[in-house]
């Protein structure tokens, strides 16, 4: 079975994966905070070039990029089309009863662009590293160890469970009850999901059992050290250093160019 | 000592599930040091449940378990665990870390040993099952043969003096299972098996302790009990096809075999 693999590319050669996962995870995430918190849109414009700029110097294929964007976009799209309608301002032209506003328009385009920026900057952060590096770079940032095991055991046993309910629908299928789409392949759906709780509540003891009989106490620990060195601080600080110019910039031309 | 220096003795033990169902009836046994006992029955034997118990997962209701000296208590259970390793029957269930490095150090390093030694078992565990190099590798990303020996060898790097093993073969090809078969005759602890494969554990088990629903029908050498047509049959199992036809001469070439 074929599956969504975050870092399928993790093995390519850039700034970016050769940083260190802390540092580059920390970093890029002041950076998508830095972006969200921007409200011009001049300002949120050079944000997503930047975020485009990261993600070729990431190396990350752009086709790759492209395929999971697409799921983003049709979320944002929703947003284009019902926010100029609803949020009321300068009209610009109307569609029967709707009007469509200069000010809904430019909210839908900043959060178009927030979203498509944060989203690009995924790529560089998390495309680069093996999704285990990316787990132990939050287990050495001292992310609460609850939250670092549940990670753990949900990246361990998402395709588990994936090939659990592949396997199960296809043999209520083999059984001759193909329509996913009537009343009935709901049924079956409903069936198929219902037994994939059941298996993963089963698997889910049989799973601490494993890990209580080799001496679990309530922290998984794992060793690897990563070693932080000059070029990642001097990354690490000039990602930072974009953020806040970012709000600099905003600030700026807030005063000198009025905001919009 | 009271237990004879036995690594592991039964006295009496039952089990009953939540909904009443009986799962073991009044078992008991002794296992001597260095020994490979064979656990058969049929499904629903008691098999795994009685596994379950040897480390202290399902804890008794009655009877008792003494594990090297020790009684399976409460207070007693942590240190049951160190030294006696359990490898379940999916090694989905056995392998729940994000690589092999980390699965096979998860045992030593709640043990708590230093870094060094934790890194030092994980190299030697690999090795004993045959996978250097396997360190950085996902489990997700493994064949059930090589996700079998990891299961195996994230309980060796705990060192264990005992190992309990639930169908080590099960699901395995061939020649899998061969490696498998060898790599368990070279381990040194004391072993308890538990299997449908009576071929495999004629050659590598001394003993054998035949359960059915729940009780301990036999209990005696593996070249006695797993060749007696009779006693198998009558408990769902059968003896392989080697020993219909050749009786006991088939046991020399099993044990070669093997």
């Amino acid at each position: 079975m074929s599956h969504f693999d975050i870092d399928e590319y993790a093995y390519l050669e850039s700034p970016f994966h050769s940083f260190d996962p802390r540092a580059k995870f920390v970093s890029v995430l002041v950076l998508m905070f830095s972006i969200v918190l921007l409200n011009d849109i001049r300002i949120l414009t050079a944000g997503l070039l930047l975020a485009v700029a990261l993600v070729l110097i990431s190396r990350i294929p752009l086709l790759f990029v492209m395929g999971r964007l697409k799921w983003v976009a049709l979320f944002v799209l929703a947003v284009v089309i019902v926010l100029p309608f609803s949020v009321s301002g300068t009209a610009l032209f109307s569609v029967g009863a709707l009007t469509f506003t200069k000010e809904g328009f430019l909210q839908a385009l900043v959060i178009s662009v927030k979203a498509f920026s944060v989203v690009l900057l995924i790529f560089p952060m998390l495309a680069t590293m093996k999704f285990v590096s990316f787990i132990k770079a939050l287990e050495k940032l001292h992310v609460p160890n609850r939250l670092v095991q549940m990670i753990t055991l949900t990246y361990r046993y998402i395709f588990v469970l994936l090939n659990e309910i592949q396997r199960t629908l296809r043999s209520i299928e083999s059984r001759g009850y193909g329509k996913r789409t009537s009343i009935l392949g709901l049924k079956n759906l409903g069936t198929a999901i219902g037994m994939l709780l059941v298996r993963s509540y089963e698997r889910g003891g049989r799973i601490f059992d494993a890990m209580v009989s080799r001496g679990y106490n309530g922290t998984m620990e794992t060793l690897r050290e990563f070693r932080i060195n000059s070029k990642d601080w001097a990354k690490a600080a000039s990602i930072v250093a974009v953020a806040v110019l970012l709000h600099v910039a905003a600030f700026t031309s807030s005063i000198y160019l009025g905001a919009i | 000592m009271k237990n004879n220096g036995k690594p592991m003795v039964v006295r009496n033990l039952s089990y009953r599930y939540s909904d009443g169902t009986s799962a073991l009836e009044d078992v008991s046994f002794e296992v001597s040091n260095g020994d490979s006992v064979a656990l058969v029955g049929p499904n629903g034997a008691g098999k795994s449940t009685l596994l379950l118990h040897l480390n202290g997962i399902l804890s008794k209701q009655t009877g008792s378990i003494e594990i090297l000296g020790m009684p399976l208590e409460r207070k007693n259970v942590g240190s049951i665990r160190k030294r006696v390793g359990l490898v379940f029957q999916d090694p989905e269930d056995q392998l729940f870390m994000s690589t092999v490095f980390d699965d096979i150090a998860f045992g030593p390093i709640n043990m708590g040993l230093p870094e060094e030694q934790v890194r030092e078992r994980v190299r030697w565990a690999l090795t004993e099952v045959g996978l250097n190099g396997y360190e950085d590798r996902c489990p997700h990303h493994l064949s059930v043969g090589e996700k079998k020996k990891v299961s195996v060898a994230t309980v060796l790097s705990m060192g264990p003096e005992i190992i309990l093993l639930d169908e080590p073969t099960s699901n395995l090809d061939p020649l899998a299972r061969r490696r498998m078969i060898e790599m368990l005759k070279g381990l040194r602890a004391t072993k308890l098996i538990a299997s449908h494969n009576i071929e495999m554990l004629l050659g590598i088990c001394d003993r054998a302790i035949l359960l059915d629903n729940g009780r301990v029908v036999a209990d005696g050498k593996t070249a006695d009990v797993l060749t007696d047509p009779e006693l198998l049959r009558e408990h769902g199992l059968e003896v392989p096809m080697l020993v219909k036809l050749f009786g006991s001469d088939a046991l020399d070439v099993i044990r070669e075999e093997f």
